[in-house]
């Protein structure tokens, strides 16, 4: 995640307001390596073979035909069961807790609480923002004599079975006071508003501000000011695999070892060091098969330490803690949850000239580790692919009494995204103008553009993208197709959104947990060849575009190649998977690494070959194998020679393995069109989509069925915040969305037909000139299908609707503006 | 799934499951599809000693002609009832509601007499079954009784079901002509009814000789719109008698439900609104 | 939060009922699912109760507590209930009014409910209506109590 303030953050040069641009755009000219030092992929493989093509995915055999290995698959020899008792109250007071009936049950091994824990497992980590005056409080891994949400850990069973640790949970007895919970976090602002932490001031975690540009005088030169309050709700990110742990000390060997489901073993790793107070060194993360994360693997977690502790106390035996669906409701981070109060600076030709953005982000109970990054991202990209000259968000994180938000598909952008693009419309409503033409008046056109938040975009075509996508839904031809049905008194509405957004996470000076990737390129005595990526793919297909890079620049076939991730124990180092940055980042380390076992291999074919040093010099690689003059050498000859030791090329070592740590210069900015139409019933608020166009500009791309699906499973989840997902705690703080049956995430048949295309715009970020693709889906569809619903309903002078867009929430509007006058 | 430590049988005819349920009682539950006892059991919801699993029992998986009618046995799923040509032929209404309930995996494990037996206000089957006069077939230790549909559900999850009884079958007492239609609007997360409307119709020159209109999902039980029935009964059936008619849901109803999925305005609207249309469904089909 | 409000109307006077909400034999009785009742202070009972709806059972303990006596009109019935499943807190205000038929009495009530844990976040969409019930059965079985 994008770090936000300190010292040599992105955004100081935001925050520190006029000068920021030329600064932040100065420094991507100079991260950028020259192009003369850069060897780009498509300049070392003109033609590539996979690169580029629809090749299917190499994990999906094993995934599909549930021959993968998730936490849950994994059986280890005497392992013992976790289960967690979790609070039902949304704040209370442990005032006892009587263990001995569970203790003595049958098949329990021990029962834990804070005391039992505390001395062997720190508090809970955070990254740390950079922000000044962060109020962090106290978040153990079990609740320390009060819990603050429902669902935190109070006392973990460990037992023989997962059934006698489960039962020995109910016989625990505990004894809460409950206290005033806090849910609303504009009331928890209050002075007189009850504490979330009794020994913090108030619940004020921390106040931010990024602004730039001159925002008086753009606000004195509107024609009109608008403002709109708008709320990105409240969301649970429901991956597939919920969480689960598996730990195990060995005594003898002094070693930890924990699987896990997560997105960043390497980040957990340190982070678990630091909690155990164990050497990094004596501990090894590996995350299995990772089915699904979206941002909510992204973490390091209270059952993370949990687990290590526990396993030291019951050492060597393993200890495993399966997730149920209810705790990764309850207990797994949240995401979204913002109010914005918009102020908007518009003039009548559809040009804004500035934007004020406050915004409350409810960050519930505690800090997980990027609570306060998220919200921060919103207000960097507010500006979208627009180039008005002024904007400034002020943020307040606000705790209250409900599970942390952290991380989910798209992380501050899809907030931002649907703040830019509602007020294009807003704008455009407001001035009777065409959404699509208030676009064009503001979209940003010279590249690098500097926005007045201090980012330097790297590359755009924010029109063509537009132009493509009009064609492809027929723009023009809908828009007088919908003038008809209004006629004939229907409500069909248009709604468009032209998303910019922030990936390929990230520069190290951007980061909060170091920016850069690494990858090893290795290859066995016979020829086969491993590479092992620091980032940690959980669905995405990471396994198969590396490959594809693998395969190309070595010039073998993708099969050769096998991708190892997510195992501490034999992957370098690694930053993880996130913010869509495992390609750009991760691939070019996978390019970069191969392109030097490549370099190696010619050098090595050359001295095997006896080649001249003129012939040397010119090493081919053609059908498999390196060609030096008229003679050749297979490719696991080369490989045998390089290890067999007896030809080494002079500078070099024996073996065949290169690694490689790639820092990009910036982050880059993916983009697109989205436009969707939808109709609504007018006597039950249903909305039904009619049609959804999508024509996504990721660079270069590397694989367009992998694009395709993350577009696909982003739109669809855009779609389930447009219209049907909240989490929804009570007054009391009881969440009342506590399964599947009462939280709707978007299933098949919700979704409508996608008409997906691209454009391609590389970056010069990196030498793919690939951008990211993981989350533009999810940030380009919430609002184009939200500007469609309002569009819809216009005729009836509706202007504005918080998500999600319930059939309730829209019959309700309907007949509030049928009864006006 | 960690549910509490159960018993389970698998008994091979409805005799020895009804012996097993008259040892047990109140401590066991009858299993059929398993798609509300099994989430509930997981949750500890629900955590009976014994559970009976009758899905398999020899005969019951079927649909069978009743005298004029037909009789839906106890293992019957709902997909089996949307494509079983007898209850196309004789019971279009069964057909035309199955189809609307849950998702494929639900519909192929689920059965229209776990659903009943269930009793949740959201669920579909009470409002066709209703508007069907259906019979409820329950044997137990004692023998054998029959209640209409509208007796044997008495409120929300419960019925008038002893705890050592068994549905065995729902009968259908007469076949119904094709003029009749199922029509729902579903609860986002979980499918279920926020409100659902099932008309069966009778016409004879235009006018509506007979009227049966079952609404589920909007109170804490479903049932008859007998008001609106009686508007609409004989009257010649165009757009606008139906409106008028439908207007009076809100009589038939005391307390509309009211839960975080849509409150009681709402449900009464929708109500309404599905009592028009698919009354003009009906007449359409 | 549930909330609810009621009446009822009994074939008492509001003195002859009086007594007979107090009483603790009564309130087993007429508590749906009360299978404990004990006093255990000043209009204080500790209860143990077996609620039940169809296939979903709960067993839950805690206490009923009459306070804000206003003999014959008015009182308010606190209760706090514990289980496995969750738990409820609230106050039900209740109202003794007189009938305009002879010897009878409406009884008027409101409950405030704060239900928690897997009830409230599994179960939420059912727990008016089974509030509701748990209202209706309780005045029931006071009819046949005094009936009896
Ligand atoms: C995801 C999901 C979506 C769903 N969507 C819908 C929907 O849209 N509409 C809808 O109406 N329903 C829906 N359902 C419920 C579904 O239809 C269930 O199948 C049905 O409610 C119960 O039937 P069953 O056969 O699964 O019963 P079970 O779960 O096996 O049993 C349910 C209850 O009935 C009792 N029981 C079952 N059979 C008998 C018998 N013969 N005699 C006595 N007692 C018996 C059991 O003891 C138990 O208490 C959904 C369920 C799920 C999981």
């Amino acid at each position: 995640m994008a770090k936000t303030a300190g010292k040599k953050s992105v955004t100081r040069t935001g925050k520190a307001s006029a000068k920021a641009p030329r600064r932040a755009r100065q420094s991507a000219a100079k991260a950028a390596p020259p192009a003369s030092q850069r060897v780009d992929f498509f300049k070392l493989v003109p033609k590539p073979r996979f690169v580029g093509k629809p090749v299917k995915r190499k994990e999906d055999v094993r995934l599909i035909t549930g021959a993968g290995h998730y936490v849950d698959d994994l059986r280890l020899a005497d392992m013992l069961h976790v289960e967690i008792l979790r609070s039902p109250h949304a704040h209370a007071r442990i005032v006892s807790m009587e263990v001995e009936e569970a203790r003595k049950a049958s098949g329990v091994v021990g029962v834990f609480a804070y005391k039992e824990i505390s001395s062997l497992c720190g508090d809970v980590p955070l990254a740390h923002p950079g922000i000044p005056d962060l109020k962090v409080p106290h978040h153990p891994v079990l609740a320390d004599g009060e819990v603050n949400f429902v669902g935190e850990p109070a006392a973990a069973v460990v037992a023989e079975s997962r059934y006698a640790a489960r039962d020995a949970v109910d016989l625990i007895r505990v004894e809460y006071e409950p206290l005033p919970a806090v849910v609303d976090p504009e009331k928890a602002l209050a002075p007189d508003a009850p504490k979330v932490h009794k020994e913090l001031a108030d619940n004020l975690s921390f106040s931010w501000e990024v602004k730039g540009g001159d925002l008086d005088e753009a606000f004195k030169k509107a024609d009109r000011i608008i403002q709109q309050r708008v709320r990105s709700q409240r969301l649970i990110p429901c991956a597939l695999e919920t969480r689960g742990v598996i730990a195990q000390y060995l005594t003898g060997e002094e070693q930890l070892t924990v699987w896990t489901s997560t997105q960043i073993p390497h980040i957990l790793r340190t982070q678990l060091s630091g909690m155990l107070k164990l050497p990094e060194s004596k501990v090894r993360v590996v995350a299995p098969e990772v089915g699904g994360g979206f941002g909510s693997k992204l973490n390091v977690y209270a059952e993370e330490g949990l687990l290590s502790a526990l396993a030291r106390l019951v050492a060597p035996r393993p200890v495993k803690w399966i997730e149920t669906r209810r705790e990764n409701m309850a207990a797994t981070t949240h995401g979204r949850d913002q109010i914005g109060e918009l102020s908007i600076a518009a003039c009548a030709d559809g040009t804004v000239l500035g934007v004020k953005h406050d915004c409350i982000a409810d960050i519930g109970a505690y800090h997980q580790l990027f609570t306060a990054i998220i919200p921060t991202l919103t207000g960097l990209m507010l500006a979208g692919s627009y180039r008005f000259p002024a904007a400034r968000t002020t943020l307040k994180g606000v705790f209250t009494n409900k599970m942390p938000t952290d991380a989910y598909r798209g992380a501050g952008r899809p907030e931002a995204t649907f703040i830019i693009e509602r007020i294009m419309d807003l704008v455009a409503a407001e001035f009777n103008l065409d959404p699509v033409e208030v676009r064009r008046k503001n979209f940003a056109r010279k590249f690098p553009f500097s926005t007045p938040t201090g980012l330097a975009y790297d590359t755009g075509d924010y029109e063509k993208a537009l132009n493509q996508a009009l064609k492809l839904a027929d723009y023009q031809g809908r828009r007088a197709r919908q003038a008809k049905a209004r006629d004939e008194g229907r409500l069909v509405g248009i709604g468009l959104s032209t998303y910019v957004e922030i990936c390929s996470m990230g520069p190290s000076k951007g980061m909060a947990a170091g920016g850069w990737e690494s990858a090893t390129v290795r290859v066995s005595p016979t020829g086969s060849v491993e590479v092992l990526t620091g980032t940690c793919a959980h669905g995405q297909g990471q396994e198969t575009v590396f490959a594809q890079i693998t395969a190309d620049v070595l010039g073998i076939e993708m099969d050769q190649v096998k991708v190892q991730r997510g195992d501490t124990g034999n992957v370098p180092w690694g930053v993880g998977t996130f913010g869509s940055r495992a390609t750009a980042v991760g691939g070019t380390a996978v390019f970069e690494a191969a392109r030097r076992v490549l370099e190696k291999m010619k050098k090595v074919a050359a001295a095997a070959l006896g080649a001249s040093a003129a012939q040397a010099a010119r090493v081919q690689i053609k059908n498999g194998k390196f060609w030096a003059g008229k003679k050749s050498l297979s490719f696991a000859e080369v490989a045998f020679q390089a290890h067999r030791g007896l030809v080494i090329p002079e500078g070099e070592t024996p073996g065949l393995e290169a690694t490689y740590f790639f820092e990009p210069g910036n982050f880059t900015f993916p983009f697109g069109a989205h436009i969707c139409q939808v109709e609504v019933d007018r006597d039950t608020g249903e909305v039904s989509i009619q049609g959804y166009w999508a024509v996504d500009d990721c660079g270069k791309p590397m694989n367009p069925l992998l694009i395709d699906g993350q577009v696909h499973g982003g739109i669809a989840q855009g779609l389930g915040q447009a219209l049907y997902e909240e989490a929804v705690y009570d007054e009391s703080g009881q969440l009342l969305t506590g399964t599947l049956m009462d939280y709707a995430v978007p299933k098949a048949t919700h979704m409508p037909w996608l008409h997906c295309e691209r454009t391609e715009t590389p970056t010069d970020v990196n030498p793919l000139g690939v951008k990211g693709v993981g989350e533009a889906g999810t940030i380009g569809s919430t609002p184009a299908i939200v500007n469609a619903v309002i569009d819809a309903l216009r005729p009836l002078g509706i202007k504005h609707l918080d998500m999600p867009l319930r059939p309730e929430k829209v019959w309700r509007a309907i007949k509030k503006a049928a009864a006006a006058p | 799934m960690i549910p509490v430590a159960f018993d389970y049988h698998r008994p091979r005819t409805l005799e020895e499951a009804v012996d097993i349920l008259r040892q047990y009682g109140d401590e066991a539950k009858v299993l059929a599809g398993g798609h509300s006892l099994i989430p509930a059991l997981k949750l500890r919801l629900a955590a009976p000693k014994v559970v009976v699993d009758i899905s398999r029992l020899p005969g019951l998986s079927e649909v069978r002609r009743s005298g004029s009618g037909l009789s839906i046995g106890a293992g019957v799923t709902h997909h089996q009832l949307m494509v079983d040509p007898l209850i196309a032929k004789l019971c279009p209404l069964i057909a035309r509601t199955a189809p609307e309930i849950g998702d494929v995996q639900v519909r192929n494990l689920g059965t229209l007499v776990g659903s009943i037996c269930h009793a949740d206000p959201a669920a579909d089957w009470p409002a066709p079954l209703l508007a069907l006069e259906a019979q409820v077939v329950i044997v137990g230790p004692e023998g054998e009784r029959t209640l209409h549909i509208n007796e044997f559900i008495e409120g929300m999850l419960t019925t008038r079901l002893a705890g050592h009884e068994i549905v065995r079958e729902v009968v259908i007492p007469r076949a119904y002509p094709a003029s009749c239609a199922y029509k729902k609007i579903r609860q986002s997360a979980s499918g279920f009814a926020i409100a659902g409307v099932a008309v069966q119709l009778e016409k004879k020159n235009r006018k509506c000789s007979s009227i049966a209109i079952g609404v589920t999902g909007v109170a804490q039980r479903a049932f008859r719109a007998r008001l609106i029935e009686k508007s609409l009964q004989g009257a010649e059936l165009d757009e606008k008698t139906i409106a008028q008619a439908a207007r009076q849901v809100t009589e038939e109803v005391n307390d509309f439900l009211s839960d975080l999925h849509a409150s009681a305005a709402y449900r009464a609207a929708l109500a309404q609104v599905l009592v028009q249309r698919a009354v003009l469904a009906a007449l359409a089909a | 939060m549930i909330e609810f409000k009621g009446s009822h109307i009994i074939s008492r006077s509001r003195q002859e009922l009086w007594p007979i909400l107090q009483d603790p034999a009564v309130l087993k009785r007429c508590i749906p699912g009360c299978e404990e009742l004990v006093l255990n202070g000043e209009h204080l009972y500790d209860v143990r109760l077996k609620v039940g709806f169809g296939m979903i059972k709960g067993s839950f303990q805690g206490t009923v507590q009459l306070t804000n006596m206003v003999e014959p009109e008015r009182y308010v019935l606190n209760i706090k209930a514990e289980g496995r499943t969750g738990f409820a807190h609230g106050t039900t205000r209740i109202q003794l009014l007189p009938h305009p038929s002879p010897a009878a009495t409406e009884i008027r009530f409101e409950s405030h409910l704060q239900v928690g844990g897997m009830i409230a976040s599994v179960g939420a969409r059912l727990c008016q209506g089974a509030a509701r019930m748990l209202a209706e059965q309780f005045f029931r079985e006071l009819e046949k109590c005094l009936r009896n």
